[in-house]
């Protein structure tokens, strides 16, 4: 190798591959990629209206504006106009009706920007509109169902329930969520020959990009080229909602055979992209005198959007954690998916997990202030065990549960009790503001709940040099992917990250990948990549006594003895032994040794039968728990996070660095989910926080001085890759603890002594309109 | 007149020239636009175009009065208008250091965000060295409040702001001089040789853009053509087209002229210059006037306020501008200037209706007068909003109290924002408070008054019953703050 690359590590772990680049501003997105000779831009013509018939699109006078070069709508579309991800019931560009405000009706490009959005505003649509759905409610009333009921179901619930000391119940809601990635949606298509498209484009699974734009275009998968090197942020916000923009802008480059570049405005990509799903649950929870809980039944009703996209798979990961981390022994959850005309919700971190778990841990702080019991024991009584009481309502065994362990250290560390009472205190004091107190545990399923999805591809190369380029079907996005392939590449091969290069994610490098959501990134790549490793470091093993041989003459030299350490190849049973890297492999090549190798993994024993609601739809749980303490001003609604514990189980982290922000990432976004983010649109199904103006994520200032965070320390997986534990999503939930801390302390306006029907997100509205309606 | 249709300044420290009708640029182009597509410098990200993220954050440096000098500023690049960086020095992440993938090459705030682990994603990145390389010039050592103020104006969406806090604190503990220190003398020097005193008037792509350099040429130029659009930090003025993409065509750009920037304070009152910049007004009256401080801290981004203009705010007359509600409470006047001369004017006459004014056509907001609040008199101001920091007011009000000897309200104003269609004055909680006895009694009956006194809409903002809650609340809050203030 000639190039003597600089690798940094701080607080001894290395940096994020890309970090250096990161502050310097050289790290280049897509739009940062210089402009092709006669490049396009390119932008969506959406609907006004949020449900009617398409009478008449008019595109002739929008044509003849300055600058347009190409205009297309639905029946331009040489393929299927589809781009649903499971269900095909999605239009890629509307053509018979609409059925929500920002639907997509022509897509148009121009010689730039500004010209193509003028274009825009002068397309003249015929639309006969109709009354829409923009409730769960009213959908429910529609029956405007989606796809049927799903249910999982044990024990004998109604018979407990008749039997129960105490029974409780409640509808409970939380709302949606905008991903608000930094870099908006974003796809540059490339026209080339026989039919050929090559797309730079913004997704969390450039397979399924690639798959659609075929579709699309009317041609193979073997013709279109989807690669992506980082992305400005995701959190599944471009697990399918990238295929739409990487879909117009190749019909656009396909028409025009030029260059297009289609990046959405934040506006817009705010207005027309789907979110987190917003949940209305009603459940009835049955315990006796201590709080023990012997029957829950939950009916999960989610609000999918106008098609279908991955909310089958949402609402799944919802009932799979309806009962997070407790046990309970008669249980029947139920969940309904319903219609409404609104951009169909998607993917976003955590999945329906938050949501499912938010139902139970309000039903279970509900218990507590029923009973004039502390929560938190309420919690630790109905933990699930770790030899009995530890089934699921599945049927599948948790398996190594923390629990226990992770609550006794976070009471400990936070000093739990001790801050109840001084919260106690402090609240009898003080008439206008209120403190509250609160502790939440996770316990999150990792796998895709659709089996084949688990799978995973990698290519790594050793060039004749010694340099190494490792290709993976993941996406980095943020969460530092690529960086722990460099390490799990350089680790199981005995080098030096120095000498590897993580490239770009191609579909024509790996194929038929999955998304890289669900946590898994690193679990499923980490271990493709290991695989192909495997194969590598087992070549140069056998060449190596032919190699060495040569080298150390008239010694004996087996290719059993052969270790790869520190950049170097050597016998182990005779360290005079040895060879360096660079040199061994431009032998290895010489050699006619096969350099490169394909890696492959699949997550083994996973299972899970949906019509019976039982399998074992996870490879192993990651436990969490967090303490949220909070200060709320009764006048203004106001809550203050004052300071928040975390505990996340990673397993043997492989960057604990990475892990930690991936753990403070996530709780943070959890605290705009459960604070300020609120979604409202008015009757005409307009969404009135389609901009940052009025659409607030937590900035620097809300999050608190006090945060600290734990990864637990020896306790390595089974079976995963380094024996770590994925850590994308399960932080996300955590911050349910600042919510029921917000609770608490509105709770305590009245003593305690009232119910508040707080709802998610608890926005400063939210909480003063709780606070009146407790009166 | 002698006109130039050109700017100058430098990048990075190198001299750049534009001639907008020799390149066929847009005058109104937005300097985030400007570096790019015209000038690849792609190190500048655009995150939302309207001001809200920061991700767009560059430093504009010019010397200051002393000309001894630079002063650094952190803005917001997508709404600033190229002409406006006119012989200044604009700063951005690449210009820190030289290229490198040696961390020990890069400058110390971006070499603290490496070691604290605090980029994840990377596009917010670049934003936050601009904000914290502006702080870096600002302060020895900043306080928590201080970082958190300088940082507010930038979203991350990745890390959760704790590593990025702890670079901060890393970055600016152990502040060596940097390379711009080491270069301040030739900075100085090259921003000198600038040609800035000379009107600039250019007229490209259907689009006049006049920036004059002299309060005579912006007067002259005000009365020749009326039909112009005013911009001072142009905060409000260049959403028309970063945001809704609309052509201006014809813009009267007056962030040169010095005179609209003056301050002066006595004992009694503050003469503000319209055109002085909202946080260089906060400095300044950190300590005379807590209670515009308060507001000023929580309005926009230290990004926003670095452009910002107070005449901007009031010029705006938005109902929920938030200084217009403090500036009524103190009985505020405005001075109105023209070619033919000036006039001033009660704050209260000035603002017509909503989004209206009594500017006349000629007229510039030249200064604002602010009397100061009496030492036996109380004034407080509040706003409420959905996120505290970087957040438009739902519901914002300012209280001034005197109560006399007995406790009796002697005299008393509240004035509201997002209530209505303008800025709106409690006028019926006033006579009923008027005489009462200051007392939580008072107040509860006060309160029923005032939650009944305003007719506000619902918006994405909220809606109208949380609005008249609140807007009594603050009754509450601003007694409970008298209260503790006495005992
Ligand atoms: C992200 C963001 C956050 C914001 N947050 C807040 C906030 O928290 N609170 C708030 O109140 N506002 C806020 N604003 C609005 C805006 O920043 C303020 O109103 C600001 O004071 C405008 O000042 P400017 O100098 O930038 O105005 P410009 O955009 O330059 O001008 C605005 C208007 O005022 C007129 N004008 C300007 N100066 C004069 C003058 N000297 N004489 C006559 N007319 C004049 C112009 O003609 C124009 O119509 C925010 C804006 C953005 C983009
Ligand atoms: S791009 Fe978001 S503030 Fe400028
Ligand atoms: S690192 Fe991704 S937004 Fe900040």
């Amino acid at each position: 190798m000639k190039k003597q690359y600089q690798y940094t590590h701080s607080h001894n772990e290395p940096v994020h591959d890309s970090s250096l680049k990161h502050v310097q501003g050289t790290t280049i997105y897509f739009d940062d990629m210089p402009a092709i000779e006669g490049e396009l831009h390119a932008c969506v013509v959406t609907s006004p209206v949020a449900k009617g018939k398409i009478k008449n699109i008019d595109i002739s006078a929008a044509e003849k504006m300055p600058g347009v070069q190409c205009i297309i709508t639905a029946k331009d579309i040489p393929g299927d106009n589809q781009m649903g991800a499971v269900f095909h019931d999605e239009p890629c560009i509307a053509s018979q009706r609409v059925d929500f405000m920002g639907q997509t009706l022509a897509i148009v490009a121009a010689n730039s920007l500004e010209e193509a959005i003028r274009a825009a505003a002068a397309v003249k649509m015929d639309i006969e509109p109709e009354p829409p759905i923009l409730s769960i409610e009213e959908a429910i009333n529609q029956n405007a169902v989606l796809q049927p009921q799903r249910k999982i179901e044990r024990g004998n619930v109604d018979q407990v329930f008749a039997q129960c000391k105490h029974v409780l119940s409640g509808r409970f809601r939380s709302g949606g969520q905008e991903h608000w990635y930094l870099e908006t949606q974003i796809c540059i298509a490339v026209p080339g020959e026989d039919d050929e498209m090559t797309c730079y484009c913004s997704t969390q699974h450039p397979s399924e990009s690639q798959a659609i734009v075929a579709e699309v275009l009317g041609t193979d998968r073997n013709r279109i080229v989807v690669e992506t090197r980082r992305l400005g942020g995701a959190f599944g916000g471009k697990e399918t909602s990238g295929n739409h923009v990487a879909a117009w802008a190749a019909l656009l480059a396909a028409k025009s055979r030029k260059a297009v570049r289609l990046r959405l405005t934040r506006d817009t990509d705010q207005a027309i992209t789907g979110k987190r799903h917003r949940f209305m649950s009603d459940w009835k929870i049955g315990f006796d005198e201590n709080g023990a809980i012997q029957a829950y039944e939950v009916v999960l009703n989610a609000d999918a959007g106008y098609a279908s996209d991955l909310t089958m798979a949402i609402l799944e990961r919802a009932m799979l954690h309806a009962e997070n981390a407790y046990f309970i022994p008669h249980i029947r959850i139920v969940g309904n998916s319903w219609k409404t005309n609104l951009p169909s919700n998607v993917a976003f971190r955590g999945f329906g997990q938050p949501q499912g778990m938010a139902v139970i841990e309000n039903a279970i702080d509900q218990i507590a202030r029923f009973l004039k019991k502390e929560p938190n024991n309420i919690r630790l009584l109905n933990f699930y065990g770790s030899n009995e009481r530890n089934t699921a309502p599945y049927g599948a065994e948790i398996e190594n549960n923390r629990l226990d362990s992770v609550y006794s250290k976070i009471v400990n560390s936070s000093d739990y009790h001790a801050r109840r009472k001084k919260i106690d205190e402090f609240n009898n004091q003080s008439k206008y503001i209120k403190r509250g107190l609160a502790l939440t545990p996770v316990k999150f399923g990792i796998s895709f709940t659709t089996a084949f999805l688990n799978q995973a591809g990698a290519l790594v190369h050793i060039y004749s040099d010694g340099s190494i380029q490792v290709n993976h079907g993941g996406i980095e996005m943020g969460q530092g992917l690529n960086t722990k392939m460099l390490q799990v590449a350089a680790e199981e091969l005995g080098v030096n990250v120095e000498r590897i290069k993580v490239t770009a994610t191609n579909t024509s490098k790996i194929p038929n990948t999955s998304a890289t959501a669900a946590s898994s990134g690193t679990d499923l790549n980490g271990m493709a990549v290991k695989n192909a490793i495997d194969q590598l470091k087992e070549r140069l093993k056998n060449v190596a006594p032919e190699i060495l041989g040569e080298m150390f003459p008239n010694k004996t030299i087996l290719a059993t003895n052969i270790v790869v350490e520190n950049d170097m190849v050597s016998d182990a049973s005779q360290p005079s032994i040895s060879c360096n890297f660079d040199e061994f492999v431009a032998k290895a090549y010489l050699k006619q040794t096969h350099l490169s190798a394909a890696g492959f993994y699949r997550t083994p024993d996973i299972w899970f039968d949906r019509p019976n609601g039982v399998g074992k739809p996870f490879h192993y749980y990651a436990f969490a728990m967090s303490v949220s303490e909070v200060e709320v001003n009764i006048l203004t609604g106001r809550a203050k996070l004052l300071r928040a514990d975390l505990i996340e189980d990673a397993g043997q982290s492989i960057n604990s660095m990475i892990d930690k922000g991936q753990v403070i990432g996530g709780f943070v976004q959890g605290l705009g989910w459960v604070t300020t983010e609120d979604l409202k649109w008015n009757k005409d199904g307009k969404l009135l926080n389609a901009s940052p103006d009025t659409y607030k994520i937590p900035t620097i200032t809300d999050i608190p001085v006090e945060l600290n965070i734990e990864l637990l320390e020896n306790a390595p997986n089974h079976n995963t890759i380094r024996r770590s534990k994925a850590v994308g999503e399960p932080p996300f939930p955590l911050a349910i603890s600042a919510w029921l801390a917000i609770k608490d302390a509105v709770s305590a306006v009245y003593d305690h002594q009232i119910e508040p029907p707080l709802s998610i997100p608890a926005t400063n509205e939210e909480i003063v309109i709780c606070i009146a309606k407790m009166k | 007149m002698k006109t130039k249709n050109s700017i100058s300044f430098l990048l990075n420290g190198e001299a750049v020239h534009i001639d907008f009708a020799l390149q066929n640029i847009k005058p109104s182009t937005t300097v985030l636009n400007w570096l790019r597509n015209y000038a690849h410098h792609t190190e500048t990200k655009e995150g939302c175009a309207e001001g809200d993220c920061g991700a767009c954050t560059v430093v504009v440096a010019q010397p200051d009065k002393s000309s001894q000098k630079l002063i650094y500023k952190a803005v917001n690049s997508c709404l600033l208008f190229l002409p406006s960086i006119d012989g200044k020095l604009l700063i951005t992440s690449r210009g820190l250091a030289p290229e490198t993938d040696n961390v020990n090459i890069l400058h110390p705030v971006q070499k603290a965000i490496v070691d604290e682990h605090a980029s994840q994603c990377g596009f917010c990145t670049p934003g936050f060295v601009m904000s914290l390389f502006a702080l870096y010039h600002k302060s020895i050592d900043a306080d928590d409040n201080e970082i958190n103020n300088a940082l507010a104006g930038n979203l991350c969406r990745c890390t959760g702001y704790d590593s990025i806090r702890k670079a901060a604190k890393v970055a600016l503990n152990d502040r060596n001089p940097d390379r711009f220190d080491q270069l301040e003398h030739d900075l100085l020097k090259s921003l000198d040789a600038l040609q800035q005193n000379t009107m600039f008037d250019a007229d490209c792509q259907n689009q006049r853009y006049l920036k004059p350099a002299t309060i005579n040429e912006a007067l002259a130029a005000r009365a020749a053509w009326p039909e112009a659009l005013v911009v001072n930090g142009s905060t409000d003025a260049a959403l028309q087209q970063s945001k809704h993409f609309k052509h201006i065509p014809f813009i009267l750009d007056i962030s040169g002229i010095n005179e609209f920037k003056n301050f002066n304070k006595n004992g009694f009152q503050i003469e503000a210059g319209a055109g002085l910049s909202l946080e260089d007004l906060r400095l300044e009256i950190v300590d005379a006037f807590p209670a515009l401080n308060d507001i000023l801290s929580v309005f926009a981004s230290r990004q926003i306020r670095n452009a910002a203009t107070l005449g901007g705010n009031l010029g705006s007359a938005s109902p929920i501008g938030d200084t217009t509600p403090l500036l009524l409470a103190c009985n505020a006047s405005v001075k109105l200037i023209s070619i033919s001369g000036s006039r001033t004017m009660p704050l209260s006459e000035f603002i017509t209706g909503y989004r209206q004014t009594a500017l006349q056509k000629d007229e510039f907001i030249e200064t604002v007068f602010i009397p100061l609040p009496a030492a036996d008199e109380k004034v407080k101001m509040y706003k409420v909003s959905k996120r505290h920091d970087m957040d438009i007011s739902t519901v914002s009000a300012a209280f001034r109290l005197k109560i006399n000897l007995e406790n009796k309200v002697e005299n008393f104003a509240a004035f509201y924002g997002g209530m209505a269609a303008t800025t709106i004055e409690a006028n019926e909680t006033k006579s009923f408070l008027l005489a009462k006895q200051w007392s939580q009694t008072t107040i509860e009956e006060a309160m029923s008054i005032l939650i009944g006194e305003f007719n506000p809409i619902s918006d994405a903002r909220s809606g109208a019953e949380f609005r008249n809650i609140a807007a009594a609340n603050l009754l509450q809050q601003f007694f409970n703050d008298t209260q503790s203030e006495m005992s």
